[in-house]
């Protein structure tokens, strides 16, 4: 008896967690897209310089970061994949997501000090939350994304 | 250079995959893996272990099981039990047992009566002071009774019943069998999934519902097994299933529940218990009441009680 309680807990768990990760992603997507939209006239680009070094009047450092957390079913379905091997899809929506969110702050920032441009864009990723032996206890990673911000001068 | 603002048409870094689609997929892989490797090493375990010898047997369990205590002081009850249980390993070589066991369990038990004869060894009765109405067997012949189960039992032949059905577990070596079914999940467990407990959790809960069954196949075994010593100690069947009845009665459990249960209903024991004795004409005779020593017994002497 306690076996089937045990196993309905779970499953209750595994259920509650995929519609509340799902919702999530959706709720997050839908914010991403938003901002990204309005930002689109501001580029962002990899590119080290501009063509014409002399137009740019100021520059600055601008940088965005976010951490984001696995939810339980896909920590289930990494670690499912993880006998098999292959590509953890459950992880691509993820850090998707934490990418764009991490260009966006950036490009908050930049907008904020009244940039025109970002030049020389990159990123980093790390896992955080892991503890000594390996075994992540909170499954949870940054994104962090920095680049350079210019003020073009005004003809 | 020129720049012109647009957002991407769509996304190449996300796969177009229904979670929960890969879920069971993954899932039923999984477990259906475990299961073949799982049920292929029980098959094997319960074939070594079914036929090691007693003194393998001894070898393997003096590893890693405590040396049980000798009573020191035996209460009056823990006597009369040992020496019913005495009496009943004598019946051991007697056709009327033989006649309802396959060929296995005789040669099986042909074994433990002869190591038992060449070492001079004899299983030994415990009592432990529990409310729980229940009995054990342990490796190496030690019986457990729990004091719950001797203030419910009120005929000699039922006490004698519950022994033999002990008894029987020994020679049937269910003992060991769930022992070596433990270890293989265990190993299974953390070689697949390095000890990971969600999914290791997850998996080894449905197993051990699928375990249950094996678990009730040797119950039934080691009923018919102390049936045939019943019959072959006092001549009839009388009592065989007094204590299941009374059970019964007790805890009154909702029909499905069995599914999740290492014992088969008592419902289904009696009727099947009762089937037998119609069937090899035992008859009932009169069952002997038990003595004064198990009147009122609550406190056993507290040297003879396993803590």
């Amino acid at each position: 008896m306690g076996d089937l309680i045990n196993l309905g807990l779970m499953f209750l768990v595994v259920v509650f967690a995929y519609v509340f990760g799902t919702l999530m992603e959706e709720e997050h997507y839908a914010h991403i897209k938003k901002g990204e939209k309005d930002f689109v006239t501001l580029p962002a680009v990899t590119s080290k310089n501009i063509e014409n070094i002399d137009q740019i009047q100021e520059v600055q450092l601008v940088h965005g970061s976010v951490v984001i957390s696995l939810d339980y079913f896909k920590r289930i379905l990494a670690g499912l994949r993880n006998v098999f091997g292959g590509r953890i899809k459950s992880y691509e929506t993820l850090l998707d997501r934490g990418r764009r969110e991490a260009i966006l702050r950036m490009k908050g920032q930049a907008r904020k000090w009244g940039a025109d441009m970002i030049l020389n864009m990159r990123f980093e990723t790390s896992s955080i939350g892991m503890v000594a032996k390996g075994n992540s206890t909170i499954g949870c990673f940054e994104v962090f994304a920095y680049g350079t911000a210019i003020k073009l001068k005004k003809d | 250079m020129k720049f012109t603002p647009r957002l991407p048409e769509k996304n190449v870094n996300v796969s177009k995959v229904n979670p929960l689609k890969e879920f069971f997929v993954l899932s039923a892989g999984i477990i259906g893996i475990i299961f073949i490797v799982y049920f292929t090493l029980g098959m094997a375990l319960e074939y070594v272990v079914a036929n090691m010898p007693v003194k393998t047997e001894l070898t393997l369990v003096s590893f890693f099981a405590k040396k049980f205590p000798e009573p020191v002081n035996p209460s009056p009850a823990q006597k009369s039990s040992q020496k019913i249980m005495d009496s009943l390993v004598s019946h051991l070589s007697d056709e009327v047992l033989f006649q309802i066991l396959d060929i296995d369990t005789r040669r099986q038990i042909d074994e433990v009566v002869q190591y038992m004869f060449d070492n001079e060894l004899k299983f030994k009765v415990y009592i432990l002071d529990s409310e729980s109405a229940n009995a054990l067997a342990f490796p190496g012949g030690h019986v457990v009774l729990f004091r719950g189960l001797l203030n419910e039992v009120e005929s000699e032949n039922e006490l004698a019943m519950i022994l033999a059905h002990e008894l029987g577990h020994y020679v049937h070596r269910d003992h060991l069998k769930g022992l070596g079914r433990g270890l293989v999940l265990v190993a299974l467990s953390s070689i697949l999934l390095g000890g990971d407990s969600t999914v290791t959790n997850f998996i080894m809960n449905t197993l051990n519902t699928a375990n249950l069954r094996f678990s009730r196949a040797n119950e039934a075994a080691a009923d018919q097994f102390a049936l045939g010593l019943l019959v072959a100690k006092y001549g009839h069947a009388a009592s065989a299933t007094d204590f299941f009845e009374r059970m019964l009665k007790k805890e009154n459990m909702p029909e499905f529940t069995k599914y999740f249960s290492t014992h088969p209903h008592h419902r289904d024991r009696i009727k099947w218990i009762n089937k037998k004795i119609e069937l090899n004409d035992y008859g009932l005779g009169k069952a002997i009441p038990l003595g004064d020593e198990f009147k009122g017994f609550t406190e056993p002497d507290d040297k003879t009680v396993l803590k």
